[in-house]
Parts: C-alpha cells; structure tokens; sequence
C-alpha cells in the first residue's frame, strides 16, 4: 500500500509490533499483538491498542484521536502484509470493541478493498453469519 | 516547557525495524481476553464456509 504511516518495530519473533503516533493528544505507543487461535486451520487474532503511559497496560477502548486515524490504520495494515509474509496462517480474526470502532473499521476496510481483494478473502460477521465483505457494509 | 517532536511517516513500502527491547504482551491481560473472546465467537459460529451448529 502507498499510504502515509508510521515506522513500526517489532522483534524477531513478529508477533508483537510497536508504533508511536503523536498529536494534541500527544505522544501515544501503539500495540498490536497477533496471538494464535487455532491450530487446524491456523488462526490468529488480532488485538490492538494503546498503551497507557503510566500503567503500561493495553487500553482499546481510549479514544485517543491524534487527529491521524488514516495514518494509524494504515501503520496496522502494514503489519498485518509483514506478520502474515512471515508467518503461516490460514485466517486472521479481527474485532472492533465498540460499534463506533467496528464502523471506523469498515469505512477504511471500504477505501481499500479493491486492494484487500488482490491477496485476500474478506469476511464480515453480522447477524450470527459470515458473508463476503462487500463496499455496502 | 515540553517540546513534541513530530514523529516520522513514511509512504511506500514499510519495513518494520527489529529491535531487542519490545515486550512480549503475550501474557498481557488485554490481549489474552481478546484472543479468548474470539475462540469463543469462532467455536460458537464457526469459520466462513463453515456449516456450525447454532
């Protein structure tokens, strides 16, 4: 993808990766953390959130609005191409923890999905069934 | 007196930078609890293509 992100770190195992984002809220640690699932097939989940400055524990339900959220999705987007170039998997499971989240989520899955759809297949959940993701959601 | 320092972007390809210090989080409760609530959405519904008891 040829978007504006930030740089990411991870270590040599890539299954945790950092990003920092700075705004009017300032200076915010990011993590995303792929934790396996199930083995046959193999899936991930994918958690993300911020780290909280003082505690150091993971809070996905901060708003932190840094004024970049293209920016950040996209930051989550390349690690998503790295992890699953560097690992085997046969699903990657991702969940919004809010409605407000899981709209935001599909917006820009929107954006990009004529590009998504090149290397992947797309699932949305709604209504207790998958169905194809498609721009109308 | 606090100076913020506009952190870098990029566009184009990004390679993400190995460095020694980056904590695990494997144990971290957060992300343990995400990754349950998701075994627990996928046992009950199952994968797409799926056929799963409801």
């Amino acid at each position: 993808m040829n978007l504006e992100h930030y740089s990411c770190f991870s270590d040599n195992n890539f299954y945790t990766y950092e990003f920092f984002n700075e705004g009017p809220k300032g200076r915010i640690k990011k993590v995303i953390r792929y934790t396996k699932i199930g083995n046959n097939p193999v899936i991930y989940n994918l958690g993300f959130g911020d780290e909280d400055n003082i505690t150091g524990k993971i809070d996905d339900e901060a708003i932190s609005n840094n004024n970049d959220r293209s920016i950040v999705l996209a930051t989550v987007a390349d690690t998503i191409n790295d992890f699953i170039n560097r690992h085997p998997i046969d699903f990657l499971f991702a969940k919004g923890n809010s409605p407000v989240k899981t709209r935001l989520y599909q917006i820009y899955i929107s954006s990009m999905i004529d590009e998504i759809k090149r290397d992947f297949k797309l699932y949305g959940f709604r209504n207790r069934n998958w169905s194809k993701f498609t721009k109308k959601c | 007196m606090s100076v913020i320092k506009k952190t870098s972007t990029k566009i184009g390809h990004n390679p993400v930078t190995v460095v020694p210090y980056i904590k695990s989080y494997a144990d971290d409760p957060y992300f343990v609890k995400k990754a349950n609530e998701a075994r627990e959405i996928i046992a009950k519904y199952g994968l797409p293509g799926e056929k799963k008891n409801k």
